[in-house]
């Protein structure tokens, strides 16, 4: 049997959606359901792999806004508050299912299950997940890298490399500060890429990045060996590129594994499916009227139809499915690598970035997936070994010099998601504020500024960063949030506008730069000087 | 008895005026001591700032400023956006009308020889001094960098730039655009995750967007 690598690649990343003037937002549920049905599970399944001394390796990019809510003293509160919510709503549920004995066997299952991720969360790590990914990045089974600081689409931002380049170096101090070390690979978000970037990224001290299969289908150079080893992009820098046919099993939104008839249906939560007097559940709602997701779902997939006539949701069969289309992932990966490697002067590596967030939250059974590929990847004799990117490196095998092709992993596999007629009208404004970010900087270079000055020089760029985030374009042509997307653009817009009139004229307020900065209180050890190098 | 100021203007450039004052400032700037916040915002009040300051300050393009951006959507389609000063003064200054205006985009063999290289790529009159449009380019396979003029065509043929853009990185020829075979008149929710091949694999990233579970799965 031939052997091969197989590179498993979770980006998790959400906007920065921190609401301190509220008591509570819906947008703060988005973290909330991401660390209850995706970061602990995926937790919980690193702690188990360890303790049966399964031998994996796994690179998990963090991004900064990730980072900084995970680390976040209201959050940690309000996910506290969250889930012992979730604990009690099921509590009700087991008393209100009393009739209905499989119905009830469920809400007992997510009463073990919300316990199970508290414990995890308040017993095990103090609330504190950002220590349970680096005891899993130093006990050596992930790799922990990171993305630009809020998440900017790069290819659309580049029109100051300064914005670019602040964007990068950001993430990475961000993270360092976070885990004591600067990664060697970068995650590009979106995995938006353009020729040139990787210029950016090696004065950054990036050794990797990702992206999608054609940006090295495409590059400057045929790639000889296809998707299945790294390109040298000229100055040392590695890009790796998302293999097809992994990415297909998994993500296919119909042909995937996620949508086996099996598997929980995420569309049917009883936020929305009870019909219960609204005293029942309102406390569980937004603002204890509009029905949203609370996690307790009781169906399963089923099959085709409008959602009405779906069966009840059976773990053991899930569960079974689960290993089952673990099997088959492994067993495919066998047979690409026996493939690849008889055509290969190098061992091929199998690349498979998935969003984290798919793992648990919308796959429901995603955590259990991933540990059974990893258990299987484990035995001896399959000719399948698990590897980081950086690992791959470190074999120190010479690889091809090419360029790789502008790309993303978006639709249509370039820019459109993040620019059309849905969202183009913010390109002006973010061009135009990064402009007067870097002119307000080299303006104030060398000048002695007050604390004051100095704050709002700070919150300005703050305000900048999160209105580059490119989850606000994407969000307005997918047409979910958009009115959420629309507004925090417009407000981080708004407040960097405000900020800058009041550094230009020297009339700081102090309510109101407190207000800013008690609001949006990401990177607190920012220093606007840094935002673009000395012309000298 | 003063200098007289022309005497001054002999001695110094404004340059070297702006570096003396900035020389000055950076050394004996008073640095007053300030009041440290010392309280918690109630949530009233931060509301009440943010909202504020939303009404006041939202995003808008001034009038006086002169802005030609040129952006890759994918490789046969470009984004460009530009802002002319429309008033009257800066439009008799330069001596054009809002309809003697044209928009042109051109290649460039060499990303550092613009000038010498340019082709015409592309050209379209504009009615608006401040508008943004995709538009649709042959791109050339020789090309290196691509870049956009607004500018007046003159009675010569003679096509005199107002504002350039900046340049932007050719696609190389092997890349095309990856159109999907289904159907797009679907809401863009579903037709985004439509996926022909494995090649044009697209990804519905992020959380806040819809997941398809499964075949006839409705969002809520």
């Amino acid at each position: 049997m031939k052997k091969g690598f197989l590179s498993i690649v979770l980006h998790a990343h959400l906007p920065y959606v921190r609401h301190p003037e509220y008591d509570g937002f819906f947008e703060e549920n988005w973290l909330f359901e991401a660390m209850t049905e995706c970061y602990i599970p995926l937790i919980n399944v690193f702690d188990r792999l360890h303790q049966d001394s399964i031998h994996y390796r796994l690179t998990l990019s963090l991004s900064p806004t990730l980072i900084a809510m995970l680390g976040d003293e209201l959050l940690q509160s309000r996910y506290r508050h969250y889930l012992a919510k979730r604990i009690e709503l099921a509590e009700k549920e087991i008393i209100r299912t009393r009739k209905n004995p499989q119905m009830q066997k469920l809400a007992r299952l997510y009463r073990r299950f919300f316990i199970n991720i508290a414990e995890t969360y308040q017993v095990h790590y103090q609330c504190d997940l950002l220590a349970a990914f680096k005891k899993h990045g130093q006990q050596g089974q992930l790799e922990l890298i990171t993305t630009a600081a809020t998440h900017g689409f790069l290819p659309l931002l580049n029109l100051s490399e300064t914005a670019v380049r602040y964007q990068v170096d950001l993430g990475l101090e961000t993270f360092e500060d976070s885990f004591g070390f600067s990664p060697s690979g970068f995650w590009l978000p979106e995995c938006g890429y353009y020729p040139g970037l990787e210029k950016i990224l090696e004065k950054s001290g990036v050794n990797y990045f990702f992206t999608d299969t054609h940006g090295v289908i495409d590059a400057s150079v045929a790639p000889v060996n296809n998707v299945y080893a790294p390109l040298d992009c000229g100055n040392g820098v590695m890009a790796f590129a998302r293999d097809p046919e992994s990415s297909w099993q998994v993500w296919h939104a119909e042909d995937g594994y996620p949508g086996h008839v099996d598997y929980r249906e995420y569309y049917r939560d009883i936020g929305f499916d009870v019909d219960v007097e609204e005293a029942y559940l309102a406390p569980y709602l937004l603002d204890g009227k509009t029905r949203i997701n609370t996690g307790i779902k009781y169906h399963r997939i089923t099959g085709e139809g409008d959602g009405s006539g779906k069966a009840l949701y059976d773990p053991r069969t899930a569960q079974y499915q689960a290993e089952t289309d673990a099997r088959d992932f492994i067993a495919k990966r066998q047979l690409q690598i026996n493939g690849l490697a008889e055509n290969m002067d190098v061992t091929p590596v199998i690349v498979s970035p998935y969003d984290a967030e798919l793992f648990g939250h919308w796959w429901f059974e995603g955590p259990a997936w991933l540990e059974s590929v990893l258990r299987l990847a484990s035995e001896k004799g399959n000719g399948i070994e698990t590897i980081s990117a950086g690992d791959y490196l470190k074999k120190g095998v010479s690889h091809q010099l090419a360029v790789p092709a502008f790309s993303s992993w978006g639709d249509q596999g370039y820019s459109c998601f993040w620019i059309n007629e849905e969202n183009d009208w913010i390109y002006p404004f973010l061009h135009k504020a990064a402009g007067e970010m870097e002119q307000l900087v080299m303006d104030f270079r060398g000048l002695i500024v007050s604390p004051r000055q100095q704050r709002a020089l700070n919150q300005a760029l703050r305000s900048l960063l999160l209105a580059q985030s490119s989850d606000w374009p994407f969000i307005m042509k997918a047409g979910t949030t958009t009115a959420y997307a629309n507004q925090r653009i417009t407000d981080y817009l708004a407040r960097f506008n405000y900020l800058h009139d009041c550094i230009r004229r020297n009339k700081i307020n102090e309510k109101y730069l407190l207000a800013l900065e008690t609001m949006d209180n990401i990177f607190p050890e920012i220093d606007f000087r840094q935002y673009c190098s000395s012309p000298d | 008895m003063s200098l007289p100021e022309n005497a001054l203007k002999k001695q110094f450039t404004g340059k070297e005026l702006f570096a003396i004052s900035k020389k000055i400032s950076r050394s004996y700037t008073p640095v007053m001591p300030e009041k440290e916040a010392d309280g918690r915002l109630t949530q009233q009040q931060l509301l009440e700032v943010s909202h504020n300051i939303s009404l006041y300050y939202g995003p808008r393009i001034l009038s006086d400023t002169h802005t030609l951006a040129l952006l890759s959507i994918d490789p046969e389609h470009f984004y460009v956006y530009w802002n002319l000063a429309d008033s009257h003064a800066y439009q008799c200054a330069h001596g054009y009308q809002e309809d003697d205006l044209k928009l042109r985009v051109f290649s460039h063999d060499n990303e550092y020889q613009q000038s010498s290289k340019a082709r015409l790529l592309y050209e379209t009159s504009i009615s608006a001094t401040q508008a943004r449009q995709k538009i649709t380019v042959k791109t050339t396979d020789k090309a290196v960098v691509y870049s956009a003029s607004l500018g007046k065509l003159c009675s010569e043929n003679k096509f005199i730039a107002l504002v350039n853009s900046n340049e932007i990185h050719s696609f190389h020829e092997t890349c095309k655009p990856r159109y999907f075979h289904e159907s797009e008149g679907d809401s863009s929710r579903r037709s985004e995750q439509k996926i022909i091949n494995p090649k044009s694999l697209s990804v519905t990233s992020h959380f806040a967007s819809s997941w398809h579970s499964g075949k006839g799965i409705q969002k809520e």
